[in-house]
Formats: C-alpha cells, sequence, structure tokens
C-alpha cells in the first residue's frame, strides 16, 4: 500500500498549479513580486541605516578626546586647536591642528604617521568637494588622505593639520589630549567628529519617517497585490471549503499559490541586497556613500530583517485564506441615508480646508494661527474620504447618464461602475490623496528648517562678497599681511576694525586715506560718526552690530597684536572667498576668513541637506502609494471587465477597454493625483508663506508625475490583459 | 411554420485537435422561426460548435454561413460585425453585470455595436423586458435566478438577431424556472423571426425544440422532431 501523501504538500501542489494558471495575465504574480521586493527592501534599508549609524557611532566614538591631567607626560601630549571652516556651499566641517609634543603623542584616527610640520591631511570627501576651491593648498601642503576607519562615514568633511608655527600650550584655544577614543561615551560626542555628530538627523526620526513614508504603503501594496484578480481564486476557496477543507487547508494552497511571486520578488531584492553589501551604495539625491564594510559587519541584522519582510508577506498572504462565501462584489447602491450622512461629511470638507488656508492670517502671531491651521489639516485628512466617495458617486451617475444619453456604452459602464461601488473606489483614491497631503505637509516642516538657506542664499546674492571679514587673532607681522594682500588677485583694499576693550563700546574702522580715496570716502582726520558705512558697502551699512564710525590711520599696524580686517573689492565686485582662504597661509598663525552674515547660510546648511532625504524618501513613498492605487484601481477594472468579458468577445468591441480602463483607472488616480497636490499645496501655505522655502511648483509636478506613471503603466497594461482574456473567451468557458 | 430562410447553414465542417476529432463532416442549417437542441455528453463538442459560428474558434476545415453571409476567410473584424449584428447569445450563467439596472444591462449590447440604424435601444429594452416579466425598476442583483436568464434572453435580443445562440441556458437554474426559460427560449425564433440554437445536455429542455440533435460518431444525428 502506499503511503498517503502528507496534506502539506497535496494543497500546496494545487496552490502551485493554480498560481500557474495566471489569472488575469498573472497580474497578481508580478504586483505581488513587486510588493515583496519593495518591502524586502524597505526592511533591509531601515537595517542598513541602523548598521551604518552604529558603526558611525564607534567611529566617533574613536575620535573622543581624552584630556591630559596634571600628571601627563609632555611626551605623550598633542596638543590640538580646531577650527571651523566651510566650502561655499557646504555645511560647517572641522580643521584639526596638532603638535604633537613627544614621541609618544597619540595619533589622531586616520593616520599611520604624524605629518611633518605644514602638512595637511585630508578626508576624501573634503578633497573632492572642495577641489574647485583648491582645498588642498588651503591649509599647508597635501600630503595624504585620513584613511576611512578615521570618518564616521565616507562623505565626512575634515582636515587634520601640522601647523608651519607650533601650537602652544599655553594658548587658551589649544587643548592637551593623550589619548584618542572611548568605550561608550555618554550624551553629546566630544573630539574629532563633535560637529559631523551635531549635523546628524535623529536616526529614530529617520526610521519613523521611514515606516511611515515607505513601509507602511509597501505594507498596503501586498494588500492589494494579494486580493488582486481574485475571482477564480476566491470560488477556488469556497469550493474547497465546501468540499470540507479546513483553514489549514486553505493556507497550504494559499503558500502553494503565492510561493512563486514572492519567492521571486524576495530572491530580486536579496540580489540588490548582496550587490550592495559586496559594492556599498551611493544614494542619489542625498549623495550620501553607504559603506559596504559597515552594512557586512551586521549582516545577521540584515538578513533578519529581509526574513522578517518575507514572514510579513506570508502572514498577509495566509491570512486572507479564509473561509468565504464567493465574494460577489456585492454593489447594492449605497443607501439614501448613507448618502446623506456622507454628504454632511463632505460639507465639512471645504470648511475645514478654509479654517486651514484662509483663516491662520487673521490670527498671525497668536498660537491660534498654528492651532488654525492644525483644525483645519485634521479636518482636511477626516473628511476627505467621503468627499472623494461623494465625488466619485457624482462624477459615476453624470458619467453614467452621458453615457444612456449618448449611447456610449463605455461610459455608461465605467459610470454604472464608480456610481454603484463609489466607497470601494474612493478608498484608493483616498489613500493617494491622503499620501500627498501629508508628503507636502512634511516637505512644509522641513521647508521651515531649511528655509532658512534659501533665505540666506538669497540674501548671499543681494550683498555679494565684495567685502570679506579676515581674523588674525593671534599676532602675525606686516610682511605676513602684505604678502596676503598680494596674493589675492582681485584688487582689495584693506581696512581693519577695532573694538575698544570697554563695555557698552562700538567699533570703527582704520583705513588708511588712499584706502578711503578709492573708496571715494572722504578723508578727514578725526572719526566721524555721521559718515555713511554704507559707502564701503551695503552690508557694513546693514550691520547692525559692525563698526560704526571711521578712524584714518594705517590699519597694517593692527596686525601686531592679533585684529579683524575687511578687505573690500573698489571695483565693488566679488571677491573670491576660497581664493581669499588660499592667501590666508601667508600669515603664520591660524587666520578665519569669512563672509559678514555668511554663519546664516552655513549654520542652515545641515536642515536644507536632510530636506532631500526627506523629498527622496517622501518621493519614493508617493510611487509606491500610487502603485497601491493603480493595483487596486485595476482589481476594480477586472472585476467589471471579467464580466463584460462574453458580451464583449460576441459584440467584437474589445479595444473599449482602453477607454473603459481609462475611466476606471488612469483618469481617478491622474484626477486625484492633482487634487490631492492642490490640496496638499494649499494647506501648508500658513506654514510656508513666511519661508521662501516652499514646496514649488517643481515638487509639485514631480510628485503628480511619480504617481501618474503607475497609472497610465497600470492602465495600459490592466487593458491588454483584458483584451486579452476577452479574446480568449469562448462559450461553455465560464470563468 | 418555419420559413425556407436558412439563418445558419453549416456544411462539411472538420474539427481536429492534433490527433483527436471533434467534428468529422458535420452539416447543420437553422431556418428563420426554427428552434433547434443539440444533445450530446460532456466533451462531445456543443460548445466547441457554438463558437465556430461565433467565429472564435476556426474549424479545420467546412463552410460556415450566417443569414447568407459567409464566415469564411473574413478579418477578426469583419466576423465580429456579422457577430454583433446577427447573432444574440444566452449565456449559462447570465452574466449580468450587478452594478447596472436591468434596462441598462439590456441595451448595452445595443450600445456596444453601435447599431445606428436602430430606434433607441433603452425604449426596445423597457419593451423587451416588459414582454419578459422582468420588473424594470429593481437592482439587477436583487433578480431572481429566473428573472436573471429572461433579462439574459432579453440582451441577445437587443440587437434583433437573426440566429439565438444559448449553451446550457438553464444549467444553473431550478426545476421551475427552467421550464420557464425554456418555454420563453423556445418561443422566440417565432415571435422575433429568427432561428435558434441550443446547446444543452437536457433532455427535457431538448425535447421542447422544433428539431433535436445528438452528437454521435462527431456528427450530428437526429434525435427527434417536435409534434
Ligand atoms: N482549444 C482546445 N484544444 C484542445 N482541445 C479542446 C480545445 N477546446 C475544446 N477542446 C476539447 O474538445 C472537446 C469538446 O469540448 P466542448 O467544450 O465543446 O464540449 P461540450 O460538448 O460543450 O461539453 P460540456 O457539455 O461539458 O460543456 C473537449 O473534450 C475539450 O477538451
Ligand atoms: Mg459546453
Amino acid at each position: 500500500m502506499s503511503r498517503r501523501p502528507d496534506f502539506r504538500t497535496v494543497c500546496f501542489r494545487i496552490g502551485f498549479r493554480a498560481g500557474r494558471s495566471m489569472e488575469s495575465g498573472g497580474v497578481r504574480f508580478h504586483t505581488l513580486a513587486l510588493s515583496m521586493f519593495v518591502l524586502t527592501l524597505n526592511f533591509v534599508l531601515i537595517a542598513g541605516i541602523v548598521a551604518v549609524s552604529i558603526e558611525r557611532d564607534d567611529r566617533a566614538l574613536a575620535g573622543v578626546a581624552e584630556y591630559a591631567g596634571t600628571d601627563a607626560k609632555e611626551s605623550e601630549i598633542v596638543l590640538v586647536e580646531s577650527r571651523f571652516d566651510n566650502l561655499e556651499n557646504s555645511r560647517q566641517f572641522e580643521v584639526h591642528y596638532f603638535t604633537p609634543l613627544g614621541v609618544d603623542a597619540p595619533l589622531p584616527p586616520g593616520l599611520d604617521r604624524w605629518p611633518e610640520p605644514g602638512q595637511v591631511y585630508l578626508s576624501p570627501a573634503l578633497f573632492e568637494r572642495g577641489a574647485d576651491e583648491s582645498i588642498a593648498e588651503r591649509f599647508g601642503d597635501f600630503e595624504g588622505f585620513i584613511s576611512n576607519d578615521g570618518l564616521i562615514d565616507q562623505g565626512e568633511l575634515l582636515a587634520y593639520v601640522r601647523p608651519q608655527t607650533d601650537l602652544r600650550v599655553d594658548d587658551k584655544r589649544v587643548d592637551k589630549v593623550i589619548d584618542w577614543g572611548s568605550d561608550g561615551a555618554t550624551g553629546e560626542i566630544s573630539g574629532i567628529h563633535w560637529l559631523a555628530k551635531q549635523h546628524d538627523f535623529s536616526v529614530a526620526g529617520l526610521i519613523a519617517f521611514i515606516v511611515v513614508a515607505l513601509v507602511l504603503p509597501s505594507l498596503a501594496l501586498t494588500l492589494v497585490s494579494a486580493r488582486i484578480a481574485a475571482r477564480r481564486r476566491d470560488r477556488r476557496e469556497h469550493l474547497v471549503s465546501i468540499l470540507g477543507g479546513m483553514r489549514k487547508h486553505l493556507r497550504w494552497i494559499a503558500l502553494g499559490e503565492s510561493f512563486p511571486s514572492i519567492g521571486i520578488g524576495f530572491c530580486l531584492a536579496l540580489v540588490v541586497m548582496v550587490f550592495v553589501l559586496a559594492v556599498g551604495l551611493d544614494i542619489p539625491v542625498v549623495g550620501f556613500e553607504v559603506s559596504a564594510e559597515d552594512l557586512r559587519s551586521h549582516i545577521l541584522l540584515i538578513v533578519g530583517a529581509a526574513s522578517l519582510s518575507l514572514a510579513i508577506a506570508a502572514a498577509i498572504v495566509l491570512g486572507l485564506a479564509r473561509r468565504t462565501k464567493i465574494r460577489r462584489d456585492s454593489s447594492r447602491l449605497l443607501s439614501d441615508q448613507r448618502l446623506r450622512r456622507m454628504s454632511v461629511i463632505a460639507g465639512l470638507f471645504p470648511v475645514s480646508l478654509a479654517v486651514g488656508v484662509f483663516l491662520p492670517r487673521f490670527f498671525a502671531y497668536t498660537p491660534s494661527y498654528m492651532i488654525l491651521q492644525w483644525v483645519g489639516t485634521i479636518g482636511v485628512l477626516l473628511t476627505l474620504p467621503a468627499t472623494l466617495g461623494l465625488l466619485t458617486a457624482r462624477a459615476g451617475r453624470l458619467l453614467a447618464n452621458r453615457g444612456r444619453r449618448r449611447q456610449d456604452a463605455v461610459l455608461l459602464v465605467a459610470g454604472s461602475h464608480l456610481q454603484a461601488q463609489p466607497r470601494e473606489t474612493a478608498r484608493y483614491i483616498t489613500g493617494l490623496a491622503m499620501g500627498l497631503v501629508l508628503f507636502f505637509l512634511v516637505l512644509a516642516y522641513q521647508g521651515i528648517l531649511a528655509g532658512d538657506t534659501e533665505e540666506a542664499m538669497q540674501y548671499r546674492e543681494y550683498y555679494g562678497t565684495n567685502t570679506i571679514l579676515v581674523r588674525t587673532p593671534d599676532a602675525a607681522s606686516i610682511e605676513e599681511l602684505r604678502a596676503f594682500a598680494a596674493g589675492i588677485s582681485e584688487p582689495v583694499e584693506v581696512l581693519a576694525i577695532r573694538t575698544e576693550d570697554r563695555p557698552g563700546s562700538t567699533s570703527s574702522v582704520i583705513a588708511s586715506c588712499e584706502t578711503l580715496q578709492r573708496l571715494d570716502i572722504p578723508c578727514e582726520k578725526q572719526a566721524d560718526s555721521k559718515l555713511d558705512l554704507g559707502k564701503i558697502d551695503a552690508l557694513i551699512g546693514a550691520w547692525s552690530s559692525g563698526p560704526k564710525s571711521i578712524v584714518v590711520e594705517d590699519p597694517s599696524e593692527a596686525v601686531l597684536e592679533g585684529a579683524t580686517f575687511l578687505l573690500v573689492n573698489p571695483e565693488r565686485s566679488q571677491i573670491e572667498i576660497p581664493e581669499v582662504k588660499l592667501a590666508a597661509n601667508e600669515f603664520n598663525v591660524i587666520v578665519a576668513v569669512e563672509a559678514p552674515g555668511r554663519g546664516w547660510l552655513i549654520g542652515s546648511m545641515p536642515h536644507y541637506e536632510q530636506a532631500e532625504w526627506v523629498m527622496l524618501f517622501g518621493m519614493c513613498g508617493l510611487a509606491i502609494i500610487g502603485a497601491v492605487s493603480a493595483v487596486a484601481s485595476a482589481g476594480r477594472f477586472f472585476a467589471a471587465s471579467s464580466r463584460l468579458a462574453p458580451l464583449t468577445a460576441i459584440a467584437g468591441m474589445s479595444s473599449q477597454y482602453y477607454r473603459i480602463s481609462a475611466w476606471l483607472v488612469a483618469i481617478p488616480i491622474g484626477l486625484t493625483a492633482v487634487m490631492g497636490t492642490i490640496i496638499g499645496m494649499w494647506i501648508v501655505r500658513p506654514l510656508t508663506i513666511y519661508a521662501t522655502k516652499s514646496p514649488g511648483w517643481s515638487t509639485a509636478g514631480v510628485a503628480v508625475g511619480v504617481v501618474l506613471i503607475s497609472g497610465i503603466v497600470m492602465w495600459y497594461w490592466a487593458s491588454r490583459i483584458a483584451i486579452r482574456d476577452t479574446e480568449r473567451w469562448r462559450p461553455g468557458s465560464h470563468e | 411554420m418555419p420559413s425556407e430562410v436558412n439563418v445558419l447553414a453549416i456544411a462539411d465542417l472538420n474539427l481536429k485537435f492534433r490527433d483527436r476529432t471533434i467534428f468529422d463532416n458535420l452539416n447543420l442549417s437553422v431556418r428563420d422561426g426554427e428552434s433547434i437542441a443539440i444533445l450530446g455528453p460532456s466533451g462531445s463538442g456543443k460548445s466547441s460548435l457554438l463558437s465556430i459560428v461565433l467565429g472564435l474558434m476556426a474549424p479545420t476545415s467546412g463552410s460556415i454561413r450566417i443569414d447568407g453571409e459567409t464566415m469564411n476567410g473574413r478579418s477578426a473584424d469583419d466576423k465580429a460585425k456579422i457577430r454583433a449584428d446577427k447573432i444574440g447569445m444566452v449565456f449559462q450563467f447570465a452574466e449580468l453585470l450587478p452594478e447596472m439596472n436591468p434596462v441598462d444591462n439590456v441595451a448595452l449590447p445595443a450600445l456596444l455595436s453601435k447599431n445606428t440604424a436602430m430606434r433607441d435601444p433603452y425604449q426596445r429594452a423597457g419593451e423587451l423586458l416588459s414582454e419578459l416579466n422582468v420588473p424594470l425598476d429593481v437592482d439587477t442583483d436583487s433578480l431572481s435566478g429566473g428573472e436573471r436568464q429572461r433579462t439574459a434572453v432579453a440582451r441577445a435580443l437587443i440587437n434583433e438577431p437573426r440566429l439565438v445562440l444559448a449553451d446550457e441556458p438553464t444549467g444553473s437554474l431550478d426545476q421551475k424556472s427552467r421550464d420557464l426559460v425554456a418555454e420563453l427560449l423556445y418561443g422566440l425564433p417565432r415571435r422575433y423571426g429568427c432561428g435558434m440554437l441550443i446547446a444543452t445536455h437536457d433532455l427535457q429542455v431538448a425535447q421542447r425544440a422544433d428539431r433535436i440533435f445528438q452528437v454521435e460518431n462527431h456528427r450530428l444525428e437526429s434525435a427527434g422532431e417536435s409534434a
């Protein structure tokens, strides 16, 4: 007697064969594979972020300084002085100057030997991004790169300099360090990477954002993919349960059916994962380089995350395998009572929009401004489903009536479908509209932070850089100052700023008579407080805490005890800051070069760069939401088209499916994309009206485009599938 | 009395699937006003015959003429046109669109075929439904099984076809509705001036036809005529 085969094998095989029959052109197979692919990559992404942040923190700890106590031996000490610098369009970075006092002084992370005096080591990212500013020559002679294990990530901007003139032990700005590295510092990370860590976006915040923007939409995509083209499957499940099949049987059938597509999606994601694990990843838009080694050192975490995504997808597929009645798309028209309730809720939609968009301006500068904005936004989100449901029903009725009047079968079929089941249609377009509104809200909030940058950039455009501030905190020689000025190719006049060491005193500009004449300012021996400093430079005139008067003297003298110089271009054209920084090498002391007011721009740069992350993940999330609505709407379309198949087969009008699916798939998605974008841009207006960086038309265009792509692809694909199914229809094939 | 005009003429039809013969020199003609039932066990080829008549399946050889027009050697579009103009079909499962009311369902083929010569399809749909005793102002979903099938019959008639095909039209009905629908179907040819071809394996249903054929030895053998 042969052994009875295990029910699992039998059921799995039934499901496996059923899966190959490819109902509706295998649309479920493909969408399920796609959703698995996306879901797995999302989980791997989160694991990757955790892995990278753990490794970054480790390396940041390796750069924490241990300061010398009173008993430290001098030969073990390295003197460190840290300065901020920046590239023209970068965030700030730190330049660390080192003077080792003895042979036992600890090398900072990323160096394997001490540079000679005057030698410089740069991080590769700084070297590359600063190439057009000749960054290699800015701090001395470029000798080599700080190795990757000394950097928190490959994008870190960092410079190590051994100055020509040794740092002095008694200098207040100089730290005495006897060792680098800390095992598990708590709180703020100090030392080499202090500034880079300061700029970090919160990892928990980033992951939370990814969960909302990417993972939830991916789960929705898995769900709608598992449900699409379910007619045959529903019958099969019904049949199996009538024949005495239990839930476990249905589960094994479902597993057998979905295994191939889920497996393929998962494997494709694994291929991508292995590729990234092998060579790393340069994330576009944000320009962050993920190191493959960082990921590899947390391989278990990443593989675990991938497996988790597989388990979740399997759970979704299995959870749907229930003993069901055949799901006849119950399509009883909405009851009048329901419609009335929906109308009332939908009526609140314009009210909410008005509260959120128009009311706040009457409460400017009071707490009510934000409260009203919030009330309006929440109201819009809550009333959106009923509004869209009602709109869908109305549009459906209009279409159907038009179809009857013009004897247009397509309008009649599509319109009746929309009218009869507005909530099914409304559900997915509501998801899409909400996704868009939330996207714009997030952009707006990030934009408030990043908005500074744009404003600062405009400010820079307006005032230009024909005035530069140069600070020499330590005494330098007049020869050095002359050599410095000679090193700048534009004509520059050197002025100094003197601040009396008295509380409440204002500072004044020191300039020679020749300089003033060249700047078209009358040369008078006495300080003239009525003098318009704006004549030197518009910016100096507008500088509220700046100098208020002019003293005629030789400014060069000021250099002898450390001073702040003003470089002014008498031709009122731009001075190249990178060139001035380069020329500052002529000083034997460390010099700071900046454009007045530039700190504003540099300070807002991290927010600006974070906005790019929000943009990147937000757009990806929108693309997934677009795919969700495309798949869901195609499911609705198949429900209608499979019933139409016999009729259209006989009438030979299968090409009408292009028009029907346009009305059921492409047009709802397209209209929702546009409408969601308009509502989104509108509702955030009170938030962005005072910030110059608001999500603009180009962002809106890209968002609509990203969503439309899936709508259009699905429109074409679903039409093709319906046409092919119709052409295959024969009498007797009662599907 | 059936007239002498053939609304369907099948001559020397052969159908083979690889080495399996389904039809071997099958001949059949259906006259205007005449109803013909084709009986046969499962797998004998009843549905295939209807597919061939509809032009949805190509026979291995043989000629098909519908209302005098040959289907042989025509393009898919031409066949579709003939199909839409001349043939109405009743399916086993009524296949109504539940989101549309019965009148819309019946009018739909007229709208699909864009038959402009026809008078208002909605008026005609309403008349047909009244004639067939289907309540007009109800949801399609709440129709009974028999009413659904009668709606499907009305839909098959909307384009004033010359030939009505039915594949197991009573297959999904209970005894009582089955009798009602059968009576209705067999009354159509004389009432609406067309021919009628019903494929079924229900002897009781077949017996009401003008002529009955049995698929035997890959052709149609006469199994009797009604009185
Ligand atoms: N495309 C095809 N390729 C191969 N064999 C086919 C094809 N279409 C039909 N057949 C076979 O031809 C035979 C006739 O099928 P058909 O559906 O016409 O039978 P039927 O008489 O309608 O049966 P039933 O009463 O069960 O509906 C069947 O055995 C079927 O398997
Ligand atoms: Mg059959």
